[in-house]
């Protein structure tokens, strides 16, 4: 008689643990870190540097969507967003999602450029959630008319330096023998 | 298909979406001045004067004021925006405010709804500091003020959808 094979999890345990770390931290990072920058999306300099190192250490493709998933309940329990907690979820989904994509698309978050369109995507993700919810819910928005096209840019250089950020993080982590201490962890 | 070649398409997506978002502001931006000033239009903050709906406020509008700024109490961060008063004279005569004139501002944040009164007198008194101030990103305004009842973040009247006027 065969005993059954237990069929292989997607996410290891180790992963999982490592992925649900980061969710907490995109939330940190979003109560505590506050840039002095008067610009809108400049909270993804930070932000998005935390999902392509979170991208980077767990490389399989959904493994930024839950990120998104968790630190967007976990933001919408805490109280996070000015319109409502599906309003909070989506937006953070959104980022996790968009950075997920991009990874998949270019191979990973390795190469600068992949981590720089990551961030950059990933920002303009959550930015134009939240623009598209303000409509649809029929939020009292008429001034995002007027700053769509500034928001964009704005989310995309933020994006951008966060994607760099992350990269360099992830440099500076493999330089530092993280990634042999993950492969033994693993 | 060489990396190259995708990063260029994730590129060309994002002018894509750049140029989408130019458009969809273009419109929007036209849609809201012809918007018919006798209803209140979905998306906007809506003025009522004696329960009378008197308009929508627009952003159009709103760039002709001077630009405002003041410190606020709580986290000593500068709030941009526009005065109140130039505000409201935007879109109500003078004379029909009086100093006892109330103005009320209902505003909605995480699905609750909340409400404050000023006076014209108070909206008046520079020491005030009575700001309507577009958030960041333009997706809300919210009213601040350096006044004890509008001097905390708590107090702050977020997501503004309405402002009432009574003047009886």
């Amino acid at each position: 008689m065969s005993s059954p094979v237990a069929r292989p999890h997607y996410f290891t345990t180790f992963e999982l643990i490592l992925l649900t770390l980061f969710s907490a931290l995109v939330v940190v990072d979003k109560i505590v870190l506050h840039l002095p920058l008067d610009l809108p999306g400049h909270s993804g300099i930070t932000w998005m540097a935390i999902l392509v190192v979170a991208r980077g250490l767990v490389p399989k493709a959904g493994a930024l969507s839950l990120v998104g998933l968790l630190s967007g309940l976990l933001a919408a329990f805490l109280g996070l967003g000015d319109l409502g907690a599906i309003y909070t979820v989506f937006s953070y989904l959104a980022s996790g999602v968009g950075v997920d994509l991009i990874a998949l698309f270019l191979g990973g978050v390795e190469p600068i450029a992949a981590a720089a369109l990551a961030g950059i995507v990933g920002n303009v993700a959550k930015m134009l959630v939240k623009t598209g919810m303000a409509v649809l819910l029929q939020i009292p928005a008429g001034f995002v008319a007027l700053g769509l096209l500034y928001s964009f840019f704005t989310n995309t250089v933020a994006g951008l330096l966060g994607g760099l950020l992350g990269w360099l993080l992830l440099r500076a982590l493999r330089r530092a023998g993280f990634f042999l201490y993950l492969a033994e962890k693993r | 298909m060489s990396q190259k070649t995708r990063i260029w398409i994730v590129v060309a997506a994002l002018v894509v979406v750049a140029a989408v978002l130019a458009g969809v502001g273009f419109l929007s931006q036209n849609q809201a001045t012809q918007a018919p000033a006798t209803t209140p239009q979905p998306g906007m903050i809506h003025l009522y004067v004696n329960g009378s709906f008197a308009a929508n406020l627009l952003p159009a509008e709103m760039q002709k004021l001077p630009a405002a700024t003041f410190v606020d109490k709580e986290q000593g961060k500068t709030q941009k925006g526009y005065w109140l008063r130039d505000v409201l004279q935007l879109y109500v005569k003078e004379n029909a405010l009086s100093p006892s004139t109330q103005i009320t501002f209902t505003g909605s944040r995480q699905g609750t709804e909340k409400s404050a009164t000023v006076t014209w007198a108070e909206t008046l008194d520079p020491a005030n500091h009575i700001l309507f101030s577009p958030s960041n990103d333009g997706t809300s305004v919210k009213i601040a003020a350096t006044m004890d009842k509008l001097a905390t973040r708590d107090n702050w009247i977020q997501g503004l959808t309405q402002i009432g006027v009574q003047t009886k």
